[in-house]
């Protein structure tokens, strides 16, 4: 079963048992193969893995794309925890006087969640990437190396069908598409 | 000065966002701080609405603080933390016959949510519309017991908003005060 949307796909195989298993390439699409692409540079340059992983979404919380081996519990909860936070920092351009919003950060004991503005998209949104990383992983370099992954990017979502109808999709059809994903997704990744 | 935090639960566009409206337009010179919204490009709440309201009933000062959660089943995530330590919530349901099964699934949440700890009154919204479900179907349908009350309104007219806002503070002030 295929998405419409980079939800991810749906592939169904058959175990040495017989029984049938469900396999999902969840959010995984060209735009993972710039993210994985800046991953490996961080890793190459800083010699760490730290960064746990990437996830890109829109600043209505839309997940549109992720690094390949980044096993996000629930990408659709953590895109909403991401543009969530990233809209409580916009406030800050109304109450705080101030121009606009440019990143969002969480730190916990043994963690860090950071919430990049990459670029704008039309119709009064945003592109986001979400970075999770632990309490040791420069930030600063990732966000310093995302400039010149950005235009890629852009680039990957314009060729990207898919994408481009998830950022373009309505409430009512983002909650049909994920109801419709096999639910054991959900259940799986709680 | 009695602070209280009173929670706006419901599913996706049943009125929650406009009720807050409502009652900013109704108690303007009450307003304190700078009320504010969080939500997508499409005017859904991604976190949450707030709305403060200083109100005084001698002796007493009090400040109600509202914040509305999200519908969406996608920010479940988000609306449990906006909805924690709550003194009271008002489930806004959609009359709207075609969202009636909504309405149980999210006040099947609410109610899993809170354990029964914090206590609820329910507004059925949108009884503008022609086909509204009366509030007492909408009891029926989500099963309420008749100690819930169920108001019917129009967050959309203003109808009925300032009757449920003055249950859903007497119940805040109530649980306050146990």
């Amino acid at each position: 079963m295929d998405s419409e949307f980079p939800t991810g796909k749906v592939l169904q195989t058959q175990d040495n048992n017989n029984e049938t298993q469900h396999r999902y390439f969840y959010l995984t699409n060209r735009v993972s193969d710039t993210l994985d692409s800046l991953l490996e540079s961080y890793k190459r340059m800083l010699g760490k893995g730290d960064i746990e992983g990437l996830l890109l979404v829109d600043s209505d919380g839309k997940a549109l794309a992720k690094s390949r081996f980044f096993h996000v519990k629930n990408a659709w909860n953590a895109g909403a925890l991401g543009a969530a936070l990233a809209g409580i920092a916009r406030q800050g351009e109304n109450h705080l006087g101030a121009d606009a919003f440019q990143n969002a950060m969480i730190v916990y004991n043994s963690k860090q969640f950071y919430v990049c503005k990459i670029s704008d998209l039309d119709g009064n949104k945003s592109l986001l990437l979400l970075i999770f990383a632990n309490e040791k992983a420069n930030i600063g370099f990732i966000r310093a190396k995302m400039s010149q992954y950005v235009k890629r990017i852009q680039e990957d979502i314009k060729n990207s069908e898919s994408i481009i109808k998830t950022i373009e999709a309505s409430e009512e059809q983002i909650e049909e598409v994920l109801h419709r994903l096999d639910a054991a997704v959900i259940r799986e990744t709680k | 000065m009695v602070q209280l935090k009173i929670v706006f639960w419901g599913p996706a566009s049943s009125g929650k966002t406009t009720n807050i409206r409502a009652l900013a337009k109704l108690f303007p010179n009450n307003i304190i701080g700078e009320p504010y919204e969080v939500s997508t490009s499409e005017g859904r709440t991604i976190w949450e609405d707030y709305l403060a309201l200083q109100l005084e009933f001698p002796p007493y000062c009090f400040v109600f603080h509202l914040h509305t959660t999200t519908g969406q089943k996608r920010f479940l995530a988000t609306r449990e933390q906006v909805a924690r330590n709550a003194d009271s919530v008002l489930f806004v349901a959609d009359s709207q016959e075609h969202k009636l099964k909504d309405n149980v699934r999210s006040f099947e949440e609410l109610i899993a949510f809170t354990e029964n700890k914090i206590p609820i009154i329910v507004e059925a919204n949108k009884q503008d519309l022609s086909k509204a479900v009366p509030a007492e179907k909408l009891r029926k349908e989500l099963g309420l017991p008749k100690s819930i009350p169920v108001y019917p309104a129009s967050a959309k007219t203003g109808e009925g908003v300032y009757k449920v806002f003055r249950g859903i503070i007497r119940l805040a002030i109530k649980n306050r005060s146990r």
